[in-house]
């Protein structure tokens, strides 16, 4: 039997309000469906399932802030088939806290009228905004959004109905449930778990404006970086000549919608360094260092309101330079749209972070934890550049590394910018 | 193609990218992805959208000529076909 959990977006994340259901009990999923959307600091984010079966039961209504790790609905295995649907879950499905929690369905909180999704019109709204515009008569064209790209949320119909009648109080349709749940077990996230607060999701709490929201989630996640990693730092210069020749003339054989960007070839040789200093991929959890096989390059993407979000692009080790840019471009986009999906949110095993846009030399980042690395890269300059008893000028960029010491040294630092360096000395074969 | 086709091109491309970018506020001869915060990728999406909204292929040697409104309004202007023609 599987359970789906409200899943934790990062080491920040203590709840989120699910917005809707895109699968029906009855309904068959396979591992990587999107079966529900929710509402997080970082914006709506389509949640994926991590085994293949039939929906069986569902066990919260949209609407509701639900703490990370709350059950939300049972997914019946393939293995699982046979058993009937109404089976009670059994003791040996442990787990126990957290189901004593689970709100039966019936003491959801009563939707007025649960209108089914409206067609998706030039308004960019979340669709919980547009379900509680619904419920409150709000016209959403008349709406300011505090979201992503001026996106509306939830908070900006309350605040625009409380505008059109005043004095009224306003109704909140996904009133938080009274009675906060213990959390279950996020298996990554036990010193956010120790810190979480006691109280559910306050009228107070969803009133917080989503910038705001997001700035406390970066100052958690980046207070917890800074108490509990000790971080070391390195840095090198890197001549991009040779880099950026071969990428100019890669590019002039391409149209414009395939050309490559030099941030491909940083992330690449990022990649392929992680081959040759394997250590700084992967996570430090439990006392331990766990360094990861697969490659989930986390992107470091600021967005126009403000804030960042860390998304990865999945498998990054396994993409060539094209799929690379793809992966890049489509993620970005979505980042700032707010649609991205789970998985890109809870797998990053090292982070990129790329300053060079902003016009800064040097970025010396802070790890997100529990990764053990943080790899920065500034702007490409023309410098002077001493190469063979010869002075020069050169496409110069500052490659940086933030390391954990409690997972690696400065040696292994170290060895990696230095593969950095060489692979981009060798363009083509990246 | 006229200076006011062209400009409406470019507000209609940066709504998709930037929608909270005022073009209008940007000098002819300001620095477009600093005065409008565009990073490498929007920069690269702003010349795509320009490219497909007015048909006219830009070769990616021309894009570090493309820094300005000014720039894009005189490269464009020669690049359009029908300019070709009549020229």
């Amino acid at each position: 039997m599987g359970e789906f959990r409200m899943p934790s977006m990062g080491a920040d994340m203590e709840a989120a309000t699910l917005v809707e259901w895109t699968v029906e009990p009855g309904d068959r999923v396979q591992r990587g469906d999107i079966i529900a959307e929710i509402e997080t600091e970082k914006g709506n984010i389509d949640v994926e399932v991590f085994e293949d079966g039939v929906v069986e039961e569902i066990l919260v209504e949209p609407g509701e802030k639900l703490p990370v790790g709350m059950l939300l609905a049972r997914i019946r295995g393939e293995e699982d088939e046979e058993e009937p649907p109404e089976a009670a879950p059994s003791a040996e499905d442990g787990e126990g806290p957290a189901r004593a929690a689970e709100p039966a369905p019936s003491t959801a909180p009563p939707h007025e009228k649960s209108p089914t999704a409206p067609p998706r019109r030039h308004v960019r709204a979340s669709p919980l905004a547009r379900r509680v515009a619904a419920d409150l008569g709000v016209d959403l064209s008349q709406v300011t959004g505090s979201g992503p790209q001026g996106a509306i949320q939830r908070i900006d119909v309350e605040r625009a109905a409380q505008e059109q009648a005043p004095g009224e109080a306003p109704t909140f349709p996904e009133k938080a449930p009274s009675e906060e749940p213990p959390r279950g077990e996020a298996p990554t996230e036990k010193a956010s778990a120790e810190e979480a607060p006691e109280e559910g999701a306050t009228a107070e709490e969803a009133e917080v404006p989503y910038p705001e929201r997001m700035r406390q989630a970066i100052a958690k996640a980046m207070a917890r970086s800074n108490s509990e990693i000790p971080h070391y730092y390195l840095e090198t210069p890197i001549s991009m000549q040779r880099a950026l020749q071969w990428l100019e003339s890669e590019n002039e054989e391409r149209s414009v919608k395939e050309r490559l960007l030099p941030v491909v070839l940083l992330f690449r040789a990022v990649i392929r360094a992680l081959d040759d200093v394997p250590a700084l991929n992967g996570y430090w959890r439990n006392d331990r260092h766990e360094p990861q096989e697969a490659i989930h390059l986390g992107v470091a993407v600021s967005l126009r309101q403000g804030g960042l979000v860390i998304p990865s692009i999945r498998n990054a080790d396994q993409k060539t330079l094209d799929e690379l840019m793809t992966a890049l471009d489509d993620l970005i986009t979505r980042a700032r749209s707010g649609r991205l999906r789970s998985s890109e949110l809870i797998e990053s095993t090292i982070t990129v972070t790329n300053l060079g846009d902003l016009g800064v030399e040097t970025v010396h980042g802070m790890i997100y934890p529990p990764q053990v690395a943080l790899v920065g890269f500034g702007k490409i300059t023309e410098r002077p550049w001493a190469e063979d008893g010869m002075l020069g000028v050169r496409p110069v960029v500052t490659a940086t590394l933030a390391g954990d010491h409690r997972a690696t040294d400065g040696r292994q630092g170290a060895k990696f910018l230095d593969a950095i360096n060489d692979h981009l000395q060798a363009p083509e074969s990246l | 193609m006229t200076d006011a086709e062209i400009t409406a091109a470019m507000k209609t491309v940066l709504s998709n990218i930037a929608p909270e970018a005022d073009l209008d506020r940007v000098g002819p001869d300001e620095n477009l992805r600093e005065e409008l915060e565009l990073d490498s990728m929007d920069a690269l999406h702003v010349l795509v959208g320009l490219s497909e909204e007015l048909g006219v292929e830009i070769p990616a040697k021309d894009y570090g000529r493309l820094t300005t409104k000014a720039a894009i309004v005189r490269y464009l202007q020669e690049r359009s076909p029908e300019d070709r023609v009549e020229g």
